[in-house]
Protein backbone atom coordinates (compact mmCIF):
# COMPACT_ATOMS: atom_id res chain seq x y z
CA UNK A 1 0.00 0.00 0.00
CA UNK A 2 1.45 3.17 -0.92
CA UNK A 3 1.82 6.57 1.25
CA UNK A 4 -1.06 8.71 -0.07
CA UNK A 5 -3.37 5.63 0.29
CA UNK A 6 -2.78 5.54 4.20
CA UNK A 7 -3.02 9.30 4.46
CA UNK A 8 -6.52 9.33 2.44
CA UNK A 9 -7.90 6.55 4.20
CA UNK A 10 -6.92 8.74 7.47
CA UNK A 11 -8.40 11.65 6.20
CA UNK A 12 -11.85 9.77 5.00
CA UNK A 13 -11.82 8.21 8.78
CA UNK A 14 -11.45 11.49 10.47
CA UNK A 15 -14.05 13.27 8.17
CA UNK A 16 -16.13 10.50 9.19
CA UNK A 17 -15.73 10.73 12.92
CA UNK A 18 -16.23 14.95 12.76
CA UNK A 19 -19.28 15.23 10.75
CA UNK A 20 -20.91 12.28 12.74
CA UNK A 21 -20.00 14.29 16.32
CA UNK A 22 -21.19 17.48 14.85
CA UNK A 23 -24.66 16.34 13.54
CA UNK A 24 -24.84 14.50 16.89
CA UNK A 25 -24.75 18.12 18.66
CA UNK A 26 -27.19 19.04 16.05
CA UNK A 27 -24.77 21.92 14.65
CA UNK A 28 -24.89 20.22 11.24
CA UNK A 29 -28.08 19.50 8.94
CA UNK A 30 -28.79 16.21 7.72
CA UNK A 31 -27.95 17.05 3.97
CA UNK A 32 -24.55 18.16 4.56
CA UNK A 33 -24.09 15.37 6.92
CA UNK A 34 -25.09 12.92 4.46
CA UNK A 35 -22.59 14.53 1.87
CA UNK A 36 -19.81 14.74 3.99
CA UNK A 37 -20.10 10.96 5.14
CA UNK A 38 -20.42 9.73 1.34
CA UNK A 39 -17.53 11.41 0.77
CA UNK A 40 -15.80 10.48 3.62
CA UNK A 41 -16.39 6.82 2.72
CA UNK A 42 -15.71 7.58 -0.72
CA UNK A 43 -12.03 8.09 0.09
CA UNK A 44 -11.77 5.13 1.90
CA UNK A 45 -13.24 2.69 -0.54
CA UNK A 46 -11.36 3.95 -3.19
CA UNK A 47 -7.69 4.38 -1.48
CA UNK A 48 -7.99 0.51 -0.37
CA UNK A 49 -9.49 0.01 -4.10
CA UNK A 50 -8.34 2.09 -6.33
CA UNK A 51 -9.80 0.15 -9.60
CA UNK A 52 -12.65 1.60 -8.09
CA UNK A 53 -12.74 5.13 -8.96
CA UNK A 54 -11.91 4.03 -12.91
CA UNK A 55 -15.09 1.74 -12.79
CA UNK A 56 -16.82 5.55 -11.19
CA UNK A 57 -15.51 7.66 -13.87
CA UNK A 58 -15.88 5.23 -16.83
CA UNK A 59 -19.29 5.04 -16.13
CA UNK A 60 -19.56 8.94 -15.86
CA UNK A 61 -17.37 9.10 -19.14
CA UNK A 62 -14.54 10.63 -17.95
CA UNK A 63 -10.70 8.71 -18.25
CA UNK A 64 -9.28 8.93 -14.83
CA UNK A 65 -10.19 8.37 -11.23
CA UNK A 66 -8.83 11.48 -10.15
CA UNK A 67 -10.34 13.81 -12.26
CA UNK A 68 -13.75 12.60 -11.04
CA UNK A 69 -12.97 13.52 -7.28
CA UNK A 70 -11.72 17.13 -8.49
CA UNK A 71 -15.13 17.47 -10.59
CA UNK A 72 -17.04 16.06 -7.51
CA UNK A 73 -14.91 18.37 -5.30
CA UNK A 74 -15.57 21.52 -7.27
CA UNK A 75 -19.56 21.25 -6.88
CA UNK A 76 -18.91 19.98 -3.04
CA UNK A 77 -17.14 23.28 -2.62
CA UNK A 78 -19.70 25.34 -4.71
CA UNK A 79 -22.56 23.96 -3.06
CA UNK A 80 -20.87 24.75 0.05
CA UNK A 81 -20.07 28.27 -0.84
CA UNK A 82 -23.76 29.02 -1.58
CA UNK A 83 -25.59 27.31 1.29
CA UNK A 84 -23.24 29.33 3.77
CA UNK A 85 -23.63 32.41 1.80
CA UNK A 86 -27.00 31.85 2.37
CA UNK A 87 -26.83 31.67 5.92
CA UNK A 88 -24.82 34.71 6.33
CA UNK A 89 -27.47 36.67 4.34
CA UNK A 90 -29.81 35.52 6.90
CA UNK A 91 -28.04 36.28 10.07
CA UNK A 92 -27.44 39.39 8.69
CA UNK A 93 -30.89 40.25 7.99
CA UNK A 94 -32.07 38.86 11.59
CA UNK A 95 -29.23 41.29 12.81
CA UNK A 96 -30.09 44.07 11.35
CA UNK A 97 -33.61 43.88 12.02
CA UNK A 98 -33.03 43.63 15.58
CA UNK A 99 -30.54 46.81 16.07
CA UNK A 100 -33.25 48.79 14.08
CA UNK A 101 -36.12 47.67 16.75
CA UNK A 102 -33.34 48.53 19.03
CA UNK A 103 -32.98 52.03 17.83
CA UNK A 104 -36.67 52.89 16.92
CA UNK A 105 -38.05 51.50 20.64
CA UNK A 106 -35.27 54.37 21.90
CA UNK A 107 -35.42 57.76 20.09
CA UNK A 108 -33.85 60.67 22.19
CA UNK A 109 -33.82 63.94 22.13
CA UNK A 110 -32.28 66.86 24.34
CA UNK A 111 -35.87 67.24 25.79
CA UNK A 112 -36.74 63.90 26.29
CA UNK A 113 -33.41 63.72 28.52
CA UNK A 114 -33.84 67.00 30.39
CA UNK A 115 -38.14 65.28 31.12
CA UNK A 116 -36.32 62.28 32.14
CA UNK A 117 -33.71 64.50 34.46
CA UNK A 118 -36.86 66.61 35.47
CA UNK A 119 -38.91 63.19 36.50
CA UNK A 120 -35.90 62.26 38.93
CA UNK A 121 -35.83 65.48 40.37
CA UNK A 122 -39.44 65.20 40.87
CA UNK A 123 -39.16 61.78 42.35
CA UNK A 124 -35.96 62.79 45.16
CA UNK A 125 -38.08 65.76 46.43
CA UNK A 126 -41.32 63.95 47.13
CA UNK A 127 -39.36 61.57 48.44
CA UNK A 128 -37.55 64.39 50.73
CA UNK A 129 -41.04 65.04 51.83
CA UNK A 130 -41.78 61.70 52.44
CA UNK A 131 -39.26 61.53 55.22
CA UNK B 1 -53.49 50.86 -9.74
CA UNK B 2 -57.24 50.48 -7.98
CA UNK B 3 -59.33 53.70 -6.95
CA UNK B 4 -58.69 52.75 -3.51
CA UNK B 5 -55.16 53.14 -3.96
CA UNK B 6 -55.27 56.29 -6.05
CA UNK B 7 -57.49 58.20 -3.46
CA UNK B 8 -54.97 57.22 -0.62
CA UNK B 9 -52.14 58.68 -2.76
CA UNK B 10 -53.27 61.91 -2.61
CA UNK B 11 -54.95 61.47 0.91
CA UNK B 12 -51.47 61.14 2.22
CA UNK B 13 -50.10 64.19 1.11
CA UNK B 14 -52.74 66.86 -0.23
CA UNK B 15 -55.41 66.97 2.80
CA UNK B 16 -57.02 69.82 0.97
CA UNK B 17 -57.05 71.42 -2.35
CA UNK B 18 -54.79 74.57 -0.41
CA UNK B 19 -52.25 72.23 1.38
CA UNK B 20 -48.94 74.53 1.94
CA UNK B 21 -45.87 73.67 3.05
CA UNK B 22 -46.61 74.68 6.63
CA UNK B 23 -50.28 72.40 7.43
CA UNK B 24 -47.18 69.03 6.11
CA UNK B 25 -45.57 66.76 8.33
CA UNK B 26 -41.83 67.15 6.65
CA UNK B 27 -39.63 64.63 8.32
CA UNK B 28 -35.61 65.21 7.56
CA UNK B 29 -33.93 61.77 7.97
CA UNK B 30 -29.97 61.71 7.79
CA UNK B 31 -28.07 58.96 8.08
CA UNK B 32 -24.92 59.96 10.45
CA UNK B 33 -21.74 57.80 10.39
CA UNK B 34 -18.68 59.52 12.65
CA UNK B 35 -20.00 62.92 11.19
CA UNK B 36 -19.09 64.92 14.32
CA UNK B 37 -16.83 67.44 12.43
CA UNK B 38 -20.01 68.04 10.07
CA UNK B 39 -23.55 67.40 10.98
CA UNK B 40 -23.27 70.38 13.66
CA UNK B 41 -23.42 73.07 10.75
CA UNK B 42 -26.01 70.83 8.48
CA UNK B 43 -28.60 70.58 11.57
CA UNK B 44 -27.93 74.25 12.34
CA UNK B 45 -28.44 75.07 8.46
CA UNK B 46 -31.73 73.01 8.55
CA UNK B 47 -32.97 74.43 11.84
CA UNK B 48 -32.45 77.82 10.03
CA UNK B 49 -34.86 76.57 7.35
CA UNK B 50 -37.47 75.88 9.73
CA UNK B 51 -37.15 72.13 9.35
CA UNK B 52 -38.19 70.85 12.57
CA UNK B 53 -38.40 67.29 12.33
CA UNK B 54 -34.96 66.50 11.85
CA UNK B 55 -34.37 62.28 12.63
CA UNK B 56 -30.20 61.95 12.88
CA UNK B 57 -30.03 58.27 12.43
CA UNK B 58 -26.72 57.77 14.39
CA UNK B 59 -25.07 54.46 12.47
CA UNK B 60 -22.41 53.29 15.00
CA UNK B 61 -20.46 56.14 15.33
CA UNK B 62 -17.47 56.40 17.57
CA UNK B 63 -17.26 59.74 17.53
CA UNK B 64 -19.59 62.60 19.12
CA UNK B 65 -22.05 62.44 16.36
CA UNK B 66 -25.20 61.72 18.60
CA UNK B 67 -23.70 64.40 21.48
CA UNK B 68 -23.95 67.17 18.21
CA UNK B 69 -27.27 66.27 16.90
CA UNK B 70 -28.88 66.20 19.97
CA UNK B 71 -27.33 69.27 20.73
CA UNK B 72 -28.83 70.98 17.61
CA UNK B 73 -32.44 69.34 18.56
CA UNK B 74 -32.58 66.70 16.44
CA UNK B 75 -33.82 63.31 17.20
CA UNK B 76 -31.20 60.83 17.57
CA UNK B 77 -32.42 56.98 16.94
CA UNK B 78 -28.85 54.71 17.73
CA UNK B 79 -27.36 51.99 15.81
CA UNK B 80 -25.57 50.22 18.25
CA UNK B 81 -23.26 48.92 15.53
CA UNK B 82 -23.05 49.84 11.85
CA UNK B 83 -25.26 48.54 9.74
CA UNK B 84 -24.80 51.04 6.85
CA UNK B 85 -26.37 54.14 4.73
CA UNK B 86 -29.53 51.94 3.47
CA UNK B 87 -30.42 50.35 7.04
CA UNK B 88 -29.81 54.04 8.46
CA UNK B 89 -32.59 55.13 6.30
CA UNK B 90 -34.59 52.69 6.69
CA UNK B 91 -34.86 53.16 10.40
CA UNK B 92 -35.50 56.80 9.57
CA UNK B 93 -38.03 56.12 7.78
CA UNK B 94 -39.57 54.02 9.78
CA UNK B 95 -39.41 56.19 12.36
CA UNK B 96 -40.57 59.05 10.12
CA UNK B 97 -43.81 57.22 8.97
CA UNK B 98 -44.54 56.08 12.76
CA UNK B 99 -44.78 59.94 13.15
CA UNK B 100 -47.15 61.19 11.04
CA UNK B 101 -44.72 62.10 8.35
CA UNK B 102 -46.28 63.51 5.20
CA UNK B 103 -43.05 63.66 3.21
CA UNK B 104 -39.61 62.61 4.06
CA UNK B 105 -36.66 64.19 2.71
CA UNK B 106 -33.19 61.92 3.04
CA UNK B 107 -30.45 64.28 3.47
CA UNK B 108 -26.77 63.72 3.41
CA UNK B 109 -25.06 64.47 6.81
CA UNK B 110 -21.94 65.69 5.70
CA UNK B 111 -22.75 68.91 3.97
CA UNK B 112 -22.94 67.93 0.61
CA UNK B 113 -26.60 68.82 0.26
CA UNK B 114 -28.07 72.56 0.41
CA UNK B 115 -31.10 72.97 2.65
CA UNK B 116 -32.20 75.91 1.05
CA UNK B 117 -32.75 73.49 -1.81
CA UNK B 118 -35.46 71.30 -0.07
CA UNK B 119 -38.03 73.18 -0.97
CA UNK B 120 -37.16 72.72 -4.36
CA UNK B 121 -37.27 69.32 -3.69
CA UNK B 122 -40.42 68.87 -2.25
CA UNK B 123 -42.85 71.00 -4.28
CA UNK B 124 -43.79 68.79 -7.00
CA UNK B 125 -44.77 66.06 -3.88
CA UNK B 126 -46.97 69.12 -2.83
CA UNK B 127 -48.15 69.87 -6.26
CA UNK B 128 -49.29 66.16 -6.96
CA UNK B 129 -46.92 66.29 -9.78
CA UNK B 130 -44.83 63.65 -8.39
CA UNK B 131 -45.04 60.81 -5.58
CA UNK B 132 -41.12 60.94 -5.10
CA UNK B 133 -38.23 63.51 -6.57
CA UNK B 134 -35.09 63.02 -7.26
CA UNK B 135 -32.13 65.32 -6.79
CA UNK B 136 -29.86 65.72 -9.66
CA UNK B 137 -26.57 67.28 -9.95
CA UNK B 138 -26.05 66.14 -13.61
CA UNK B 139 -29.97 67.95 -14.97
CA UNK B 140 -29.72 71.51 -16.13
CA UNK B 141 -29.63 74.30 -13.35
CA UNK B 142 -27.91 71.12 -10.88
CA UNK B 143 -24.47 71.50 -9.96
CA UNK B 144 -21.95 69.13 -8.76
CA UNK B 145 -18.76 71.63 -6.89
CA UNK B 146 -15.16 70.24 -7.00
CA UNK B 147 -16.69 66.92 -8.14
CA UNK B 148 -13.15 64.64 -9.08
CA UNK B 149 -13.36 63.31 -12.82
CA UNK B 150 -13.09 59.58 -12.26
CA UNK B 151 -16.00 60.09 -9.71
CA UNK B 152 -17.70 62.07 -12.62
CA UNK B 153 -17.24 59.05 -15.01
CA UNK B 154 -17.91 56.36 -12.36
CA UNK B 155 -21.37 58.20 -11.65
CA UNK B 156 -21.97 58.77 -15.53
CA UNK B 157 -21.22 54.76 -15.93
CA UNK B 158 -23.94 54.05 -12.87
CA UNK B 159 -26.35 56.48 -14.47
CA UNK B 160 -26.31 53.96 -17.53
CA UNK B 161 -26.17 50.89 -15.95
CA UNK B 162 -29.10 51.40 -14.23
CA UNK B 163 -31.43 52.60 -17.39
CA UNK B 164 -30.62 49.32 -18.21
CA UNK B 165 -31.02 47.38 -15.23
CA UNK B 166 -34.07 49.34 -13.32
CA UNK B 167 -35.42 50.28 -16.78
CA UNK B 168 -35.55 54.25 -15.52
CA UNK B 169 -34.88 57.15 -17.03
CA UNK B 170 -32.43 59.25 -14.53
CA UNK B 171 -29.59 61.77 -15.08
CA UNK B 172 -28.02 60.90 -11.82
CA UNK B 173 -27.94 57.77 -9.10
CA UNK B 174 -26.26 57.34 -6.31
CA UNK B 175 -27.71 60.72 -5.64
CA UNK B 176 -29.41 60.78 -1.35
CA UNK B 177 -30.76 64.01 -1.79
CA UNK B 178 -34.47 62.80 -2.36
CA UNK B 179 -37.89 63.30 -1.42
CA UNK B 180 -40.52 60.53 -1.00
CA UNK B 181 -44.18 61.41 0.19
CA UNK B 182 -46.06 59.32 2.65
CA UNK B 183 -47.28 56.73 -0.06
CA UNK B 184 -44.22 56.24 -1.70
CA UNK B 185 -42.23 55.61 1.56
CA UNK B 186 -44.90 52.92 2.63
CA UNK B 187 -44.59 51.48 -0.93
CA UNK B 188 -40.74 51.32 -1.16
CA UNK B 189 -38.66 48.18 0.21
CA UNK B 190 -34.82 48.97 0.84
CA UNK B 191 -32.91 45.70 1.42
CA UNK B 192 -29.48 46.35 1.07
CA UNK B 193 -27.79 47.92 4.03
CA UNK B 194 -24.91 49.18 2.46
CA UNK B 195 -24.67 51.95 -0.59
CA UNK B 196 -26.27 49.98 -2.87
CA UNK B 197 -29.52 50.56 -1.27
CA UNK B 198 -29.45 54.09 -3.82
CA UNK B 199 -30.36 51.51 -6.96
CA UNK B 200 -32.75 50.21 -4.49
CA UNK B 201 -34.79 52.60 -4.70
CA UNK B 202 -34.61 53.67 -8.12
CA UNK B 203 -35.55 50.10 -8.58
CA UNK B 204 -38.49 50.22 -6.09
CA UNK B 205 -39.76 53.33 -7.41
CA UNK B 206 -40.14 51.45 -10.99
CA UNK B 207 -41.12 48.38 -9.86
CA UNK B 208 -44.21 50.18 -7.93
CA UNK B 209 -44.84 52.40 -10.89
CA UNK B 210 -44.35 55.30 -8.97
CA UNK B 211 -44.52 58.78 -10.09
CA UNK B 212 -40.86 60.75 -9.66
CA UNK B 213 -39.58 63.50 -10.92
CA UNK B 214 -36.03 64.97 -11.05
CA UNK B 215 -35.17 68.55 -9.88
CA UNK B 216 -31.54 69.96 -10.13
CA UNK B 217 -29.20 70.13 -6.78
CA UNK B 218 -26.38 71.49 -5.77
CA UNK B 219 -23.85 68.88 -4.40
CA UNK B 220 -21.06 70.32 -2.73
CA UNK B 221 -17.73 68.33 -2.48
CA UNK B 222 -14.64 69.25 -0.23
CA UNK B 223 -11.40 66.81 0.55
CA UNK B 224 -13.00 65.20 3.45
CA UNK B 225 -16.51 64.19 1.61
CA UNK B 226 -14.65 62.56 -1.12
CA UNK B 227 -12.08 61.10 1.41
CA UNK B 228 -14.79 59.81 3.65
CA UNK B 229 -17.20 58.98 0.53
CA UNK B 230 -17.91 56.40 -1.36
CA UNK B 231 -14.36 54.54 -3.10
CA UNK B 232 -14.57 54.15 -6.74
CA UNK B 233 -14.10 50.84 -6.82
CA UNK B 234 -16.49 49.48 -4.71
CA UNK B 235 -19.01 50.85 -7.92
CA UNK B 236 -18.68 47.52 -9.35
CA UNK B 237 -19.40 45.81 -5.96
CA UNK B 238 -22.67 47.62 -5.84
CA UNK B 239 -22.94 46.54 -9.65
CA UNK B 240 -22.68 42.96 -9.21
CA UNK B 241 -25.35 43.38 -5.98
CA UNK B 242 -27.95 44.44 -7.85
CA UNK B 243 -27.22 42.37 -10.90
CA UNK B 244 -26.84 39.17 -8.41
CA UNK B 245 -30.47 40.19 -6.61
CA UNK B 246 -31.92 40.47 -10.03
CA UNK B 247 -31.24 37.13 -11.81
CA UNK B 248 -32.34 35.83 -7.94
CA UNK B 249 -35.56 37.41 -7.71
CA UNK B 250 -36.27 36.36 -11.38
Amino acid sequence: MELIQIILIIAGAVLIYITRKFYLINKLKRETYLIFLLIGFMLIITSVFPQVSVILSNLVGINRGTDLFVYISIIVIFYLIISINIRIETLEQKFSALIEQLALNNPETKNHDNSKKKIKRKQETENKHRK
Amino acid sequence: MNLTEEKNRDLNINKNENTTKKDLKIFIVIAAYNEEKRIGTVLKELTKNNYKNIIVVNDGSKDNTKKIALENKATVLTHKVNLGQGAALRTGIKYSLKHGADIIVTFDGDGQHKASEIHKLIHPIINKEADVTLGSRFLEGGNANNIPSSRKIILKLGVLFTRTISRIKVTDTHNGFRALSRYAAEKIKITYNGMSHASEILDEISRNKLRFKEVPVTITYNEETIKKGQKNFKAIKYALDMFYRKIVNK
